[in-house]
């Protein structure tokens, strides 16, 4: 979800900027290694970051009537890795705001707090730690896309509730109000996401193990043959 | 999906200096958040003014663009008006007439800061940002990915339209559980293809010596000080003409 343009307060606007600053330096010292060693990856980060934006416009079956798609945060974060995904994530919306008039410039900074911080990182962290546990691809990918494109959802509610609270509820009431709103449409999305993300590794894995293996110059992680 | 680049590459402003624009556009939106109501209405004023007659944007596109986020922001606003409160009796939902003034002060900032926003999309192509962000001391390595993932992704578009118009023709979309498996596939396949293209592309370049960073031609032109004075000015003008209102209008 994004937060449109002018909705934040110039502090919150200002704050959020602050809070992903740390992961985009840290994800821009990453990909200056990488680089480094191997110049061309440039063209695959690149290439990676088009991808999960034209992610976004793939159909998932919609439940409510509105338009639902995915965000491609979990696959992006099991793919090239978390901290990678930061920066890409963030030059993503940035085109998302130019290109598409969808979010914006003040809310860059909270936009990519929510969908290119928490999201990636958290799936990230639920993938691995099934993966660890034992648990088959199939089940980590799916709690990992599907828990990564909640708490995406969960942190934009909490942007909102801080933001906007309520008058008599306060932070916990604005918050109850924002996650009801999104729940009714974001839970089966997620569950969605999940499960497309499935899929789409099932047929990577399937046809395209030599491609995957390109994808391990990335760092963090990156894909597990 | 509608990309709205098209039309930064045909209005009449496209090959004005990106910082004149970014200065324009930039400086009221900041405005338009500091400003009170009267403020933001005088910037979504100017700016509408300014896109459709200085850089004669279609009206129709215009305002087109500005209903994408208008959708969310109306809603947004809205929800201010609904209060949900704990309380001994449990949940108590209800309407905060009160939050009025509130709804009315968000959705009047955030249509305005939108306008900004429609403003650059609509007039700068995304491209000539790239030398600005490397002015500001962007480093190269972001400047250049953004560089490559503009380039590709026009392409990926074409590519996903294409699959997406097989996939219907074969009624890939005709139940739920198809539409899974025909995304799926999508994905799948853009992915391969994409790291194809990135692999097609990077021997291209290698060939030809490319080293550590992708060197563009820099601006040709530079910002015009007449233009950057006169923004100023206008930044002037909307904030006092805002405030007066606004305390005109508070009594």
């Amino acid at each position: 979800m994004h937060i449109m343009e002018g909705f934040l307060p110039v502090a919150h606007a200002a704050g959020w900027w602050a809070a992903s600053l740390p992961f985009l330096v840290a994800g821009t010292k990453s990909l200056k290694r990488i680089v480094m060693e191997k110049p061309s990856a440039r063209l695959l980060l690149g290439a990676a970051g088009a991808f999960v934006f034209v992610l976004s416009a793939l159909k998932l079956p919609s439940v409510t009537g509105s338009c639902s798609h995915p965000t491609g945060t979990g696959l992006g974060a099991i793919l090239f890795g978390p901290s990678v995904m930061s920066v890409l994530g963030c030059i993503v919306l940035l085109f998302q705001a130019l290109l598409l008039a969808h979010g914006g410039l003040t809310t860059l900074g909270a936009n990519t707090f929510s969908m290119a911080v928490v999201g990636p990182w958290v799936a990230y962290g639920v993938y691995r730690a099934m993966r660890g546990a034992g648990a088959s691809l199939g089940k980590a990918v799916f709690l990992a896309a599907a828990a990564g494109d909640l708490l995406t959802y969960v942190t934009t509610a909490g942007q909102l509730a801080w933001a906007f609270p309520d008058p008599q509820g306060g932070f916990v009431g604005a918050l109850a109000k924002f996650l009801s709103i999104f729940a009714l449409t974001q839970l089966p999305l997620a569950l969605a996401e999940g499960f497309l993300t499935v899929l789409i590794m099932n047929a990577l894995k399937a046809h395209s193990a030599d491609e995957l293996r390109a994808l391990d110059i990335l760092p963090a992680g990156g894909i597990e043959q | 999906m509608h990309l709205i680049d098209c039309y930064a590459y045909t209005n009449r402003w496209q090959t004005r200096h990106p910082a004149e624009k970014a200065a324009f556009a930039g400086g009221l939106l900041a405005l338009s958040l500091i400003l009170p109501l009267a403020g933001s209405l005088v910037v979504l004023a100017v700016v509408s003014a300014v896109t459709l007659g200085g850089a004669r944007v279609p009206p129709r596109v215009y305002l087109r663009t500005l209903a994408i986020p208008l959708v969310f922001i109306a809603v947004g606003s809205l929800s201010l008006l609904l209060s949900v409160s704990f309380g001994a009796q449990g949940v108590h939902v209800g309407l905060a007439t009160d939050q009025m003034a509130r709804a009315t002060r968000l959705l009047g900032r955030a249509v305005a800061a939108a306008s900004c926003l429609c403003f650059l999309g609509l007039t700068t192509p995304a491209l000539d940002w790239l030398p600005l962000l490397r002015r500001l001391r962007v480093p190269s390595v972001i400047v250049d990915i953004m560089f490559v993932v503009y380039r590709l992704l026009f392409v990926f578009i074409e590519r996903l339209a294409a699959m997406h118009t097989a996939h219907e023709a074969r009624l890939g979309y005709a139940s739920v559980r198809s539409t899974f498996r025909s995304s799926g596939l999508i994905g799948a396949n853009l992915l391969v293809f994409a790291l194809k293209r990135a692999r097609g592309m990077e021997m291209g370049m290698a060939a030809r010596g490319f080293g550590p960073e992708i060197p563009v031609l820099p601006l040709e032109c530079k910002p015009s000080r007449a233009v950057m004075a006169a923004v100023v000015l206008v930044w002037l003008v909307v904030a006092v003409i805002g405030l007066a209102v606004q305390r005109w209008f508070d009594g």
